[in-house]
């Protein structure tokens, strides 16, 4: 059965060719149509006959950038997502290798915990933070953003940490306690730098989950501490008069950043669902 | 160079006591082998001598110090394992001059060392390589490599050539045994290949659930197994065993049985006396015989290039005799056997009956 499906999805048939040609230009049309517009003036993208030809403009990425709005959620956005991924990286990458190399008590119940986090709807998520941060006053501050995304980037981390160092052999940790070296030692200069492709994918991962995010940050700020997405989605309210071009410079904004690295996680993602490097 | 000595070592994970009392000195210099069926203990018992498994009781010292609970930095072991354990991200260089970096050793003295190890191993074209990108034979000889740096005082091989093809293994087998006759440090080498034990131990130690069924220099196991496990394990192909009865007649003890009756030499058993018995003869001791002792019928013949091996019906059962080339009787002849008085093992409840060093 898979030898005649891969013999039916044999890459060179000119058939097989024709067909993937269109499904890549039908789900790139979109995103292209999007960068193409985000260089037009309003005018060009609204005549009913759609314009190929015109002159570029860069008014609307000017625009997006120089409203002071879209500068803070920037850089609300790099600072939180960045803290999230700094810390949730320091914790989660140690806590991964303890549980997929120690026989630590209760072991598969933190795996489950860790796991369930990220099952759980956002909103089930976002209620009580939004109640506690009332609470201690962190409403609404970048503080509590990073500690709520942390606690995502963290649990993916884990999550996707310790496959990669289950695949790290019993025997060459024990190589090296055989040359002579403490666990620190094994843990950063063995075991590490051996899962570091993995853990770089898991990060990507984690990042994209964050820069991504809406339900919750809808949720948990109000002004301060908006993150992009936030901003960003708020350019559809602004009246009937939608202006398109400013609209898809933004999304192009927000999608840059994932898109750059989609590339290092299907990397990533390969390797995972191979189970092997 | 260091003397090994195992006193009542046991193993325990949880309540399954998979080593108990395990007794062993192991001399300096030595080439001790550990040999056994899957499951064993070989790997358990070398792992508790590097110090990589707790030592659950007894005591282990190695040249005189008590190491029982010491880590393995602190017991001057060196040890290569199966799947080689190289260090994936390094390169050969750096895998081999990984333990010494710790010892914040000038790097002029480490590239030294190295060099005269890479050369020894014959490694010199692969320094810059890494791992992945060498055959299973050069990862092993850098894993080799890594284990001879450190000048241990005790080498530990573990199963080093399973992963090999065969020609590969038997090559590496012939570096390893060149290589301790040249360095002369103490090791102590698990395999489960029996021909490699023969190969390159001084000692075997034969280890069946934990315990040593015995422990000898290849010769002494092959030709005085004390057990019939033991001699079952040993030799290729392994044993013919026969069941039979000794009977005392006026010309002496004889082996009886429906198709056959040999005579028995007293004079090389501790005690022989009537009763149910196991003969044991290897297929290579067999010999033609005239005088009728055991009576079969071939029911088969492989051509071995310079020797037959044939399968004969024996009653029951089917035996095996392994005959000079020239002897070829045809499927379904009658064929009649017989071996040499000091080839003949005699097994009452599974223990031989010969006499130590007749
Ligand atoms: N971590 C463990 N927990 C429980 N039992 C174990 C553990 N490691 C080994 N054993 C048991 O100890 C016994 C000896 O195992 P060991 O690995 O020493 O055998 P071996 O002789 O090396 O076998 P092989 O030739 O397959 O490598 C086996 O019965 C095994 O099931
Ligand atoms: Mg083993």
């Amino acid at each position: 059965m898979g030898e005649k499906m891969a013999r039916f999805l044999n890459f060179n048939q000119p058939l097989v060719k024709i067909i993937l040609f269109f499904l890549v230009v039908f789900s790139l049309f979109p995103v292209v149509w999007t960068i193409i517009n985000s260089f037009k003036e309003l005018v060009d993208i609204v005549t009913p006959i759609p314009k190929l030809f015109f002159s570029p403009t860069m008014e609307n990425y000017i625009y997006v950038f120089s409203r002071p709005k879209i500068q803070i959620a920037l850089m609300n956005s790099v600072i939180i997502v960045g803290s999230a991924l700094m810390i949730g990286s320091i914790m989660g990458i140690p806590a991964a290798y303890a549980l997929a190399k120690y026989k630590i008590r209760g072991g598969e119940d933190i795996k489950f915990f860790v796991l369930s986090l990220r099952f759980l709807p956002p909103v089930a998520i976002a209620i009580p933070l939004m109640a506690i941060f009332l609470d201690l006053g962190l409403y609404d501050t970048k503080m509590s953003m990073v500690i709520t995304y942390t606690l995502l980037t963290m649990s993916t981390i884990i999550w996707l940490s310790i496959p990669a160092f289950e695949q790290v052999p019993q025997s060459i940790e024990e190589a090296g306690i055989i040359d002579g070296y403490g666990p620190y030692a094994i843990f950063f200069k063995i075991s590490l730098p051996i899962a570091a492709p993995a853990l770089f994918g898991a990060i990507i991962f984690s990042f994209v989950l964050v820069w991504n995010e809406f339900l919750i940050a809808l949720m948990l700020t109000t002004f301060d501490a908006k993150t992009l997405p936030i901003v960003a989605s708020e350019f559809t309210l602004l009246g009937r008069n939608v202006p398109w071009g400013i609209l898809n410079a933004s999304v192009i904004i927000l999608s840059l950043p994932p898109l750059i690295f989609l590339g290092a996680i299907s990397g990533f993602l390969n390797r995972i669902l191979k189970g092997n490097k | 160079m260091a003397k090994i000595i195992c006193s009542g070592i046991a193993k325990s994970y949880g309540n399954v006591e998979v080593v108990r009392d395990f007794n062993l000195d192991i001399e300096d210099k030595e080439f001790v082998v550990f040999l056994g069926p899957s499951g064993s203990g070989k790997s358990t018992i070398l792992r508790m001598i590097a110090g990589l498994e707790e030592i659950s009781g007894g005591v282990l010292k190695i040249g005189e110090k008590d190491v029982t609970h010491l880590p393995p930095k602190d017991r001057g072991v060196a040890m290569v394992f199966q799947n080689y354990a190289l260090y994936p991200h390094m390169n050969v260089y750096d895998n081999i001059a990984f333990g010494l970096k710790r010892l914040k050793m000038p790097a002029a003295e480490i590239k030294q060392k190295v060099d005269n190890v890479v050369e020894m191993l014959g490694l010199q074209a692969f320094l810059k390589q890494k791992p992945s990108q060498l055959s299973g034979g050069q990862q092993q000889r850098v894993a080799i490599g890594r284990a001879m740096i450190k000048t241990p005082e005790v080498f530990l091989f573990d199963e080093p050539l399973s992963n090999l093809d065969a020609k590969l293994r038997h090559a590496l087998r012939k570096e390893i045994h060149q290589l301790h006759k040249r360095i002369d440090t103490t090791t102590v080498y698990v395999t489960h290949d029996q021909s490699e034990a023969m190969a390159l131990a001084d000692r075997i130690v034969l280890l069946e659930s934990g315990n040593i069924e015995q422990v000898g220099s290849p010769t002494e196991i092959f030709n005085y197994p004390r057990t019939r496990f033991v001699a079952d394990f040993i030799g290729s192909p392994s044993m013919n065993f026969i069941e039979g009865q000794i009977v005392k007649t006026d010309n002496g003890y004889r082996f009886k049985g429906a198709d056959f009756d040999m005579a028995l030499d007293e004079s090389l058993y501790d005690d022989l006396q009537q009763g149910a018995v196991t003969l044991g003869i290897r297929p290579v001791h067999m010999q033609l015989s005239d005088d009728d002792a055991i009576n079969g019928e071939v029911i088969d013949l492989e051509y071995l290039g310079n020797e037959n091996s044939l399968t004969i019906k024996l009653g029951g059962q089917e035996i095996v005799a392994v005959l000079p080339e020239g002897i070829s009787p045809k499927v379904g002849a009658k064929i009649s056997l017989t071996a040499p008085q000091d080839k003949l093992h005699l097994f009452v409840n599974d223990v031989n009956l010969y006499r130590v060093g007749a």
